[in-house]
């Protein structure tokens, strides 16, 4: 299967079926997955950066397992929570960094290496997050591109797995939806 | 932007993005859609290509 290569994913049989998954295989199973987000931004920064890919995950899994009564359908579902998970912490700790000093400048975020946002200006991060909001209300499917692309840093074969669409199709959203955002922010 | 007009604009962008790039711009003027969802479409196109190039 696409995104299994590596073999960092040993999704424990019946992790997902459809009862109860139990909870340490269920706990094992987020933190190995987020492991494999994390390692996914790795791969593409370096140095620094890996600590902050780390943190996340931890911050994540602490969520996630916090979530532990949703009952997840299969790894599909439990990725796009994930990656959804993500993009709230993200923007929390953009919102603290950032409290009561608004505005003033264009963002400076390069929405192609996911996790530029570990070192983005906070208000860059929330100018990016109210364009999405808008986003998601038109086209929540592409909202989720994004979450999974930018904020989970997951590959665009693999988000194609998870929605159950082919690759070309996610890169047509990814395209639209990375287009239709540097317009929103920079006009 | 309401679902109606931006179904539209993604249409239009999605075609666009299947002509070669030297022949978008004569697509586009020849769409049949508004000049405002074209021009919308224009913009999209250009932060595109800023992005991974001619296409």
């Amino acid at each position: 299967m696409p995104g299994h290569r590596d073999g960092e994913i040993t999704c424990p049989p019946g992790a997902f079926r459809n009862g109860e998954p139990d909870e340490v295989r269920l706990m094992e199973l987020t933190y190995r997955e987020l492991r494999r987000i994390a390692a996914a931004h790795m791969r593409r920064e370096r140095s620094a950066r890996s600590i902050q890919a780390t943190d996340l995950v931890h911050e994540a899994y602490l969520r996630l397992v916090d979530q532990a009564n949703t009952a997840w359908r299969d790894r599909a579902h439990f990725l796009q929570v994930a990656a959804h998970v993500m993009r709230q912490i993200l923007i929390d700790r953009a919102r603290k960094r950032h409290a009561g000093k608004r505005g003033g400048g264009l963002p400076e975020i390069s929405l192609d290496r996911a996790l530029d946002i570990g070192q983005a200006r906070s208000a860059d991060l929330l100018v990016l997050e109210e364009a999405l909001v808008r986003l998601q209300q038109v086209d929540g499917r592409q909202c989720q591109v994004v979450e999974m692309r930018f904020f989970a840093g997951m590959s665009e074969d693999e988000i194609a797995e998870v929605l159950g669409v082919s690759s070309r199709t996610v890169n047509r959203e990814w395209r639209m939806a990375r287009a239709w955002l540097y317009k929103e922010v920079y006009g | 932007m309401t679902a109606a007009r931006w179904q539209r604009v993604k249409s239009l962008f999605e075609r666009a993005l299947d002509q070669p790039p030297a022949a978008r711009d004569a697509f586009l003027a020849g769409a049949g859609e508004s000049p405002s969802v074209v021009a919308e479409v224009r913009k999209l196109i250009s932060y595109d290509v800023a992005r991974v190039g001619g296409g």
